[in-house]
């Protein structure tokens, strides 16, 4: 091999050089286009890798009762899952998990061992079981399980107002009562922010704060319930329905000066927070979804009409023979008695269904069904419950009425209300004639701390005043006359009618069964409570008077000792 | 083999002494102190730049990391709040508490007696519904306190007029 010349040497290092800055400028070119033409692709793909989009969940807006009483929460609950290809001591980590997870020890060897990619574990582990697994993998003892915190709906009373409630259900949609009616306002909305995640998706506190938007919470709800009328009239039905061997029923209780509603039971009510394993038709509030013939009760309708009008003044005598033809059909009293010449007292103490009949005749059908719309009947009330049904009244000239069916229409057969329609009509009678809209939600307040309040609304005038306070006085007398009367309450003038039902069925009426009920209001001189009772089916007696009358009475009596309100002759001493 | 060794290494002190006077010839063609110095210059104001730029970056991430830690830990707290309201609540329930009431031996009162005692003035939140907002203003109630006489005047509506008198000698 020869020495090189100065010369080749020379030629060699340039050529050397030459293919290292080739090569310099290549690997150059490629990093710019790596990082200046694909930057953002490249940018993108390692978010994708390296980050991950987590849900936000918005807390769902509570529900509380006008006295602060909470009726509905979010909880937050986790649901754990683990990955046992990625465990190499599931032993160990059974141990840890079980106590946490209130799990037997064997069943999560088992699964952790089971070498399946991903098992679940449970899907409703406590908030404190969270912590403890945050602490146990923050301290590095657990790996290779996964536990994401979800809110789940609960509700601390069980079965309270069930009806008014409704749920939530696993997929975060209200259903039935005030969770679907006021479902937007309630929700709040997700969020959904980017943050850093490791290998298992789990996240890593990141060198910035998370971007994406933040969960905006729902809204609380605040009722014009009262947790402690509510909680009477529910244990009052129960224990009525026991006494008189009725299956189902309810129980209203309205504030007639502002139509809010204070109590609303219905019985059978569902555990709302068993609500996956129960009947959805059990959600249906019968107060405001199930229509019902109201039977005599509605002679305090078909009075205040006839007093209204002036086609009968507050002294008038009618004459009862026992019957009475209307249209060609005939109408008899429940008893097949006629009483003679009656006063409107006498006729709503002994609910007379020819009087009724007679009333409904001298008032005329127009009039009389023109009342009838003004009292709400056959019409949605709004108020805010989700499933609300408005009821059916027939009209002259519909083409399904017929000239019987305003004596029928007279003592409340032949009409299909709601019982919140009906405590409603009351409402307006002892509340000066002004009807007013029922409603349970009294404000709303927003995550931002405003609070929107709900006023009372006062949909018409149905009544003159002084109709309303003949009417109520018509009505207290009737109650009065009777010491023995079970709707009273010593102390205290209540107003009120009873009804006993027939329930139509396909080509007549049930001949065994009927609806036992009772509406009326209290102190008659100053009403501050009206309260519907109505037994459906009772197997004891058939009787409003002797079913739903006894059940009003202790009902009064619990309110009148819960509110303080003092016997009508202290109270009105007192006011002198 | 050791010729051709030598003979590279010749060639290599040549072209690396070439290269020497080359390079002091271009050292003392450049520019003069005073460029140099803004050159300098420019290189430190660029690193302390950096450096205050790097500073902040960091605190700020430190700052944000303080902050999504803090975040987390008033999520969760809010999370043990919600549990501990439901359980607060459930307990609280009218239902609960009747059950615990009744447990306790009480119950519903079965008769309320109102006593007639036109000298006491009930406070005025007593002489309407307790949640009604309509209630009847009354004013100057009159109280047991301020009253000597009143427990005197109970009893003898209860025709208890003695039970003072007796109640002292029962004590001598």
């Amino acid at each position: 091999m020869s020495a090189l010349t100065p010369n080749q040497f020379s030629r060699r290092t340039y050529v050397l050089f030459t293919i290292m800055v080739a090569a310099a400028l290549f690997i150059a070119g490629r990093l710019g286009y790596w990082q200046l033409m694909r930057h953002e692709d490249l940018d993108k793909l390692s978010e994708v890798l390296r980050q991950r989009t987590i849900t936000e969940y918005a807390k769902r807006g509570d529900i509380l009762t006008a006295d602060g009483i909470l009726l509905a929460t979010d909880i937050f609950s986790y649901e754990v899952a683990a990955h046992p290809t990625l465990i190499k001591n599931p032993k160990e980590q059974a141990q840890l998990l079980a106590p946490i997870l209130n799990l037997p020890e064997a069943e999560l060897v088992a699964q952790l061992s089971s070498g399946k990619e991903t098992v679940m574990l449970t899907l409703n582990a406590s908030t404190r079981a969270g912590e403890e697994l945050t602490a146990l993998r923050n301290a590095g003892k657990i790996g290779a399980i996964d536990f994401v915190a979800k809110p789940n709906r609960r509700y601390p009373g069980g079965s309270l107002a069930a009806h008014i409630i409704g749920f939530t259900s696993q997929s975060r949609i209200g259903a039935y009562g005030l969770e679907q009616y006021y479902d937007e306002i309630l929700r709040g909305r997700d969020g959904k922010i980017r943050a850093e995640s490791d290998a298992l998706g789990d996240e890593i506190l990141p060198f910035d704060l998370p971007q994406g938007s933040w969960a905006t919470d729902g809204s609380t709800l605040v009722l014009t319930l009262n947790s402690a009328l509510q909680n009477i009239a529910e244990r009052e039905l129960a224990n009525g329905l026991q006494e008189f061997g009725a299956q189902t029923g309810q129980i209203i209780i309205l504030e007639p000066s502002t139509g809010k509603i204070l109590a609303l039971a219905s019985y059978p009510a569902p555990d709302l927070n068993a609500f996956a394993t129960t009947d959805l038709s059990r959600f249906n509030d019968p107060a405001v979804s199930l229509p019902y013939e109201p039977g005599s009760v509605f002679k305090v309708v078909t009075l205040s009409a006839g007093l209204d009008s002036g086609k009968l003044t507050p002294n008038i005598i009618l004459n009862d023979p026992g019957s009475v033809v209307i249209g060609g059909r005939r109408f008899y009293n429940s008893d097949r008695k006629g009483y003679g010449d009656v006063s409107l007292t006498t006729a709503m103490e002994k609910s007379l269904n020819v009087i009724a009949a007679k009333i409904a005749l001298a008032t005329g059908p127009k009039t009389f069904y023109q009342y009838l719309h003004d009292f709400g009947f056959g019409s949605l009330t709004n108020v805010d419950l989700a499933g609300e049904i408005p009821g059916t009244v027939k009209n002259p000239g519909d083409g399904i009425w017929y000239e019987s069916d305003l004596g029928t229409n007279s003592f409340g057969q032949g009409i299909a209300t709601t019982p919140l329609q009906m405590a409603n009509a009351l409402a307006a009678v002892a509340n000066g004639g002004n009807l007013m809209r029922p409603y349970i939600v009294d404000r709303i307040i927003h995550p931002d701390g405003s609070v929107e309040p709900r006023s009372p609304r006062v949909i018409r005038r149905v009544l003159k005043p002084e109709t309303s306070k003949i009417v109520t006085d018509i009505l207290a007398h009737s109650i009065g006359v009777e010491s023995t009367n079970k709707a009273n309450l010593p102390g205290y003038k209540i107003a009120g009618k009873t009804g006993t039902a027939q329930i139509p069925i396909p080509g007549g009426y049930d001949p065994k069964w009927t609806i036992a009920s009772f509406g009326g209001f209290f102190p008659a001189d100053n009403p501050q409570y009206v309260i519907l009772v109505k037994i459906d089916r009772p197997t004891k007696s058939p009787w409003g008077s002797q079913v739903a009358s006894p059940i009003f009475a202790a009902v009064a009596k619990e309110i009148s000792q819960l509110t303080g309100l003092p016997p009508d002759d202290i109270r009105t001493t007192a006011q002198q | 083999m050791k010729k051709h060794l030598a003979q590279w290494r010749e060639n290599w002190n040549q072209e690396f002494r070439a290269f020497k006077k080359n390079l002091r010839v271009r050292w003392d063609n450049m520019p003069t102190f005073g460029m140099m110095r803004v050159a300098l210059l420019a290189l430190g104001m660029f690193i302390l730049v950096a450096m205050i730029y790097l500073a902040q970056a960091s605190n700020a991430a430190l700052i944000a990391r303080d902050l999504r830690v803090k975040q987390l830990k008033i999520q969760q707290v809010e999370r043990e709040n919600a549990q501990l309201r439901y359980e607060i609540a459930a307990l609280a329930s009218p239902s609960a508490i009747e059950q615990r009431a009744r447990k306790l031996g009480l119950g519903p009162a079965k008769h309320v007696v109102y006593a007639d005692m036109p000298w006491i003035q009930p406070p005025p939140n007593e002489l309407m519904p307790a949640f009604l907002p309509q209630g009847n203003q009354v004013t100057a109630p009159q109280t047991f306190e301020n009253d000597p006489n009143t427990f005197e005047q109970l009893l003898a509506l209860l025709g208890l007029e003695n039970f003072s008198d007796r109640a002292s000698a029962q004590t001598k």
